[in-house]
């Protein structure tokens, strides 16, 4: 058993450290968000040394690792539906030591702080430490804007005051929480519906191809020429497909990453290289070609002279 | 097969065989004793040819013969490298000549060497000569017309007719890793005579990875399996078991399971097929077609229903005659017409 006075000096010499584990695990875990395509805003921060020690005393903590979040990333996502994404990049990321749903802890008659966290390992290596000598903890708690906004204001009102406010008044700030949930629902339905548009779908897949199209290759492209393909090829992914048109695409290019960048160098000088190549839906077509080459064929004979396809199949390795 | 999107060309060189002629005086092939320097189009065009003609129709070999020192230039071009790029390439040029016949035609051999699959890879090429025109747009006498060039030393365009490939890489760490595929766009339309056989057993010293007898008898179980299993439509099932038959009965050499899906399936059930015919290690491109084994297989075909009629019969007479229509239940509908030949009972 330790003393607060021992848990205070010891948290004041290692803060520093606290404060490059939270900064690591938010950079790994943005890098993760990013290949995934996974738009979130990500905080850090190490635990600041008062609210260190009045956490011991309220807990009446003896041992120092008891205090599981001095260091501690949050993640605010846009929309509910980004969740799972998330948690997938965490577990992608880290050990994950312990996983609490505070919603899943709700009955459905009551109203509560809703979120997700994590207790995960950050490995030594990108701290600076020997390999050997065991990752340091760190909490990550993943919200949603709305359910942010509700903690952030709830936290000033509820626990930052020098008394415990009227149980009234506490319970109007714990119905703004159906509030939040209305919302987050509401934005969930409103966006699904908005993604399954016939013209939003192809513009999102450009967007989408544009972003990794970039990676591999600076020159500029047709963009004419791109909204007519993509509107063709898009027809070519079901509905489950197109709502992970994104994971997918960023997963493919993440697959094929030494090919792609190959593919992109060798064709850069070429002056008689397939004009298709520099256009960002082929990655499109070599993504359908390696999933179903028969369906794209069809798809695109009734847009563009089949030799083209062909033309692009040979490139990729494919037979059309 | 070989992931051809990652083939990458880093040397290459040209030798001139000329075929042989009835005097003994012809001087035999011209070897270049340089590499060729190579542009980035002249890299990609070969890099595009090479894909493209293994894409279409690749049979995997293996390295056998004794008689061809092609198999050991392979393994020391994969491998302990004892001979340079360009003198390997001669020795492939002289063997080219020394095994031809008056039958075979003159042309280029081109031998390459790069990367497959992060592999280390090695290529030979047999390239025909063709003739050609040119055409370029002038003005005589301020009226507009088209200047013809007749060109005789064409040997290698998109439409190339004449279009031998072998490629070769070592996959792990012996000569008994070397995998390697051999495209002959003559294959497949001939019978097994010197001339289709000459490039992949006489120049290379290959063989065959699988037996072709094999081969189409694990397709023709595979395919009906699928067709049996994967399609619901009674129709389609006919459709599909009527044109199986009519591939194995063609007088093409060859079998194309890519090239029966395209000509014969719905759009929705050709990848599935495809995905059926790789799984089970057939290759999807194409193969040696041999029916030894399958033949008395191939004679009639058998529809068994559940009350226990089976109707039995040629594919050319179930064709002409047969018609099937999904009817409510899950039921089919068959109609013939035919004159009652005999009636017997039966066990």
């Amino acid at each position: 058993m330790t003393d607060v006075t021992t848990l205070w000096e010891r948290y004041i010499s290692e803060q520093a450290l606290y404060e490059r584990v939270a900064k690591a695990a938010r950079s790994q875990l943005e890098r993760e968000l990013r290949l995934a395509a996974v738009t979130c805003e990500l905080q850090h921060r190490a635990k600041d040394v008062d609210q260190f020690v009045k956490k011991v005393l309220r807990k009446g903590y003896t041992d120092y690792d008891q205090v599981g979040d001095k260091a501690g990333v949050r993640v605010i996502a846009r929309y509910y539906s980004q969740v799972d994404a998330v948690e997938r990049a965490i577990e992608g990321s880290f050990d994950v030591v312990d996983r609490e749903n505070k919603r899943a802890a709700l009955n459905y008659d009551q109203l509560g702080y809703l979120g997700l966290h994590f207790d995960v390992i950050v490995s030594p290596t990108p701290l600076g430490l020997p390999p050997d000598e065991g990752g340091l903890p760190c909490e990550i708690q993943v919200q949603t804007a709305a359910q942010h906004l509700w903690a952030d204001a709830s936290h000033d009102l509820l626990y930052k005051q020098e008394f415990d406010p009227p149980e009234e008044l506490q319970r109007s700030l714990y119905r703004l929480l159906a509030l939040v949930e209305i919302f987050d629902g509401q934005l969930l339905e409103g966006r699904a519906e908005l993604t399954n548009l016939e013209g939003f779908r192809a513009a999102a897949m450009l967007s989408d191809l544009e972003a990794v199209y970039y990676r591999y290759t600076p020159r500029g492209f047709d963009k004419e020429l791109s909204k007519r393909l993509v509107s063709r090829l898009s027809g070519l992914y079901s509905d489950a497909e197109a709502q992970s048109f994104t994971v997918d695409l960023h997963q493919f290019a993440r697959a094929n990453d030494a090919k792609l960048t190959a593919l992109y160098a060798d064709y850069s000088d070429d002056p008689r290289a397939n004009p298709l190549i520099f256009q960002p839906e082929t990655l499109a077509v070599f993504e359908r070609l390696e999933h179903d080459p028969f369906a794209l064929r069809e798809a695109w004979t009734a847009e563009l002279p089949v030799n083209m396809l062909e033309g692009l199949g040979t490139i990729w390795g494919v037979a059309v | 097969m070989f992931d051809l999107g990652t083939l990458t060309i880093q040397k290459l060189i040209v030798h001139e065989v000329p075929e042989k002629t009835s005097t003994e005086s012809d001087g035999g092939p011209i070897l270049s004793q340089v590499e060729s320097s190579l542009t980035p189009d002249l890299r990609n065009y070969f890099r595009e040819r090479i894909s493209e003609s293994l894409l279409r129709a690749p049979f995997e070999v293996v390295l056998s013969s004794e008689t061809s020192p092609v198999p050991a230039l392979v393994e020391d071009q994969l491998g302990a490298m004892k001979n340079s790029f360009v003198k390997a390439s001669q020795q492939l040029g002289k063997h080219l000549y020394s095994s031809q016949t008056r039958v075979n035609s003159g042309g280029l051999l081109v031998a390459m060497k790069g990367k497959v699959d992060s592999h280390t890879c090695f290529g030979v090429l047999k390239l025909e000569k063709e003739e050609g025109i040119r055409a370029h747009q002038e003005e005589v006498d301020g009226k507009r017309t088209f200047n013809l060039e007749h060109l005789q030393d064409l040997f290698l365009n998109k439409k190339t007719r004449v279009f031998k490939v072998g490629l070769f890489a070592q996959t792990g760490t012996s000569a008994s890793d070397i995998e390697g595929y051999v495209s002959d766009n003559q294959r497949g339309f001939e019978p097994r005579t010197e001339v289709a056989d000459f490039f992949l057993r006489k120049f290379l010293g290959c063989e065959l990875e699988q037996a072709p007898e094999i081969t189409t008898s694990r397709f023709l179980e595979v395919a009906q399996a699928f067709v049996n299993d994967e399609v619901e439509e009674a129709s389609d099932k006919a459709d599909y078991n009527i044109a199986l038959h009519s591939e194995f009965t063609s007088q093409r050499t060859t079998l194309s399971p890519r090239g029966f899906a395209m000509n014969h399936l719905k759009t929705e059930h050709r990848q599935p097929f495809i995905a059926a015919v790789e799984t089970s290690g057939i290759p999807a491109q194409t193969f040696d077609k041999d029916t030894t084994l399958i033949a008395p297989r191939l004679r009639r075909i058998e529809f068994d229903f559940d009350s226990g009629i089976a109707l039995l019969g040629p594919p050319d007479a179930l064709d002409d005659r047969v018609s099937m229509k999904a009817v409510d239940g899950g039921e089919t509908k068959v109609e013939f017409t035919d004159r009652v030949k005999d009636v017997r009972g039966k066990r």
